[in-house]
């Protein structure tokens, strides 16, 4: 979630003048530590996730993990997000570590403390941060201001890539899979490496992804980024050669949606990646390769046919 | 003295090579087993290729490679043309077959579809990096059932009723199969059933969206089975065409991409005699601990890779 709301959290903190450490890049010993301690059954990004969490541990006095649970109309997070800020306190009990977090859940039920908007969980952490209300709001709103001028200036960036000229192909996954310095990086890179543009599917104008989605879909599907991205579909999908799926093992949402892309999309090459952490990338490259292989066909074929 | 080209596909089972002259005809063309000694299946292909190599009017003028392997061997023959098995296969068979509208694989760990029109690959599919339902899932199973592989499809014809099998994953397989075997369920049921629940996972999984139309040619090691051909048909309703080289087209494929490519690089058998040697080595010089491969000729690094970041490279 931190490529998501980085700029908010970060700039949040800034202006309240507070210290904050990131936790490093992923590597394969974040995700050795993290699997060490998460369940085996857990998915790939939530073992990174934990690993994380242990990289912070001796390095910090407090552990920001926000509760992002449910977005009310616009749909609700994986429970694992929903899971984080209770499971770490309790997997590092022995640790104490001090917890600092922020709920968005619009479920409605009555004993959610702090129920609603994201200006009023942000101000509920006030006594939590030593810091008046109105110091957290002012800080909110500016860090919020901040977040979204960055996500416009992301998504005018995308947008010119995917008009301009190349072979382009579009990236669907959770960014916490695509971004990420040891799961998705490598992929971004061997895809790069054969000249073509790649166009993160996340970087949509979310309301209006709301609304594409539903040509994809119908309105049950209750994941927020799952609906975004197939938003991101509809809004992409005529300026690029094909589409990769990444995702990390095992991805209850994605195991649908992954299905009902394919199904709906309809003729365009799709590549489904999904990753383990295995440590060799030859399984991997044979399908990037094979894959941009099949688009330069498909152009050779278009040209002799057409 | 006539141009030659050599294929060779170098699988997780099986190695196959093949020699084509400059119309794509196969001159030569051998397979054995890799034996996970992917160097040593290459050297013992090499001697077998070599005995049957017209020598006095053809010349080999440029190798490609292919199979999972296809770097590693690239590397050590110095190959004019690295390619993956997709695009490898996908040439090949248009050359046997160029009406072809479907390729079903299943190898040793991979399974794919490949559809094409025209003469055109269209779209592919590939399981994803787990090898159920591939070759490996059926040597697994013929070994808990004492059958030869190659016993396994004509064992599985003569059932008159094959026994449902979860097949999406090896291990809850052979519980499943366990249990089978100790209810009471003969062999030939249970391999047929096997054969069954392997096309089921490649329709359901592999092949799922992909729009099947025949003429469908079935290859990979699993094509030799025929249990599995018979299911395919069933399943399909379309007839599996299993061809005679289908096996090669790989390495044919592979030696067609050589010719293709125009690069010179004249080959000589007598590699078989140098030393070659592969080490894989963890890095440790960051977290990532990259697995870095390096290739040794006569003891000289030809060629090494893996490592993510530069400081895992390493050079002679």
């Amino acid at each position: 979630m931190y490529y998501r709301n980085g700029v908010l959290w970060e700039s949040f903190f800034k202006a309240l003048g507070m210290d904050y450490v990131l936790s490093p890049k992923t590597n394969k010993g974040i995700l050795e530590r993290g699997s060490a301690v998460m369940a085996d059954e857990s998915c790939l990004a939530s073992k990174i996730f934990m690993g994380h969490v242990v990289s912070l541990l001796d390095r910090c006095d407090c552990l920001f993990i926000p509760w992002l649970s449910n977005f009310g109309e616009c749909g609700i997070n994986c429970t694992r997000f929903r899971a984080f800020p209770a499971m770490t306190a309790n997997l590092f009990r022995d640790r104490e570590p001090r917890i600092l977090t922020y709920a968005i859940d619009y479920s409605g039920t009555q004993d959610m403390k702090h129920a609603g908007d994201e200006e009023t969980a942000f101000v509920s952490m006030a006594k939590a941060l030593g810091k008046s209300k109105k110091q957290v709001r002012l800080a909110y709103r500016e860090a919020k201001e901040k977040a979204e001028r960055a996500f416009y200036e992301q998504r005018e960036r995308t947008q010119r890539l995917a008009d301009g000229d190349g072979k382009k192909i579009l990236m669907v996954g959770h960014d916490y899979c695509i971004c990420d310095d040891y799961i998705g990086k490598p992929i971004l890179e061997a895809l790069k490496g054969y000249g073509v543009t790649v166009i993160d599917a996340n970087h949509v104008d979310r309301a209006e992804a709301q609304r594409d989605f539903l040509q994809l879909s119908d309105g049950t599907l209750p994941w927020i980024v799952s609906r975004e991205l197939l938003g991101g579909i509809v809004h992409f999908r005529d300026r690029v050669d094909g589409i990769v799926l990444l995702t990390g093992f095992p991805c209850g949402p994605d195991s649908i949606v992954n299905d009902v892309i394919r199904r709906e999309v309809g003729d365009m090459p799709i590549l489904y990646l999904l990753l383990d952490g295995q440590d060799g990338m030859a399984g991997v490259e044979t399908r990037i390769e094979s894959f941009i292989d099949i688009l330069n066909f498909r152009d050779m074929g278009e040209r002799r046919n057409g | 003295m006539k141009n030659a080209f050599m294929g060779i596909d170098v699988g997780s089972i099986s190695t196959k090579g093949t020699i084509i002259d400059e119309n794509d005809r196969i001159l030569c063309g051998e397979y054995l087993y890799t034996k996970g000694d992917p160097l040593e299946a290459v050297k013992k292909l090499l001697r077998l290729l070599e005995a049957r190599f017209d020598a006095e009017n053809y010349r080999i003028v440029a190798i490609g490679t292919t199979g999972s392997a296809r770097k590693l061997i690239g590397a050590v023959l110095n190959a004019a043309v690295i390619k993956n098995e997709i695009t490898a296969h996908a040439v090949g068979t248009t050359n046997i077959h160029p009406d072809v509208r479907t390729i079903f694989e299943i190898g040793g760990q991979d399974s794919k579809i490949i559809i094409l029109r025209n003469g055109v690959v269209t779209d592919y599919a590939m399981n994803t990096l787990c090898a159920a339902g591939t070759g490996a899932f059926i040597s697994n199973q013929a070994a808990r059932l004492d059958i030869r592989v190659e016993d396994f499809g004509g064992i599985a014809l003569r059932s008159t009723d094959p026994t449902p099998i979860a097949a999406r994953c090896t291990v809850f397989a052979e519980s499943d199969l366990v249990h089978k075997l100790q209810i009471g369920c003969s062999k030939e049921d249970i391999a047929a059933g096997l054969c069954r629940a392997i096309v089921l996972n490649y329709l359901n999984n592999v092949a799922k969206g992909k729009k099947i139309e025949p003429p469908v040619v079935f290859q990979g090691g699993v094509s030799k089975n025929i249990g599995v051909v018979k299911a395919f048909e069933n399943e399909t309703g379309y007839p599996v065409i299993v061809d005679e080289n289908g096996h090669l087209a790989g390495a044919w494929g592979a030696a067609i991409l050589a010719r293709r490519a125009g690069i010179i690089r004249p080959f000589d058998f007598r590699i078989t005699d140098v030393e070659l040697k592969i080490t894989g080595k963890s890095c440790g010089r960051c977290a990532n601990n990259c697995e870095v491969i390096c290739v040794y000729r006569e003891g000289a690094l030809v060629d090494s890779w893996g490592n993510r970041c530069e400081r895992g490279s390493v050079t002679a």
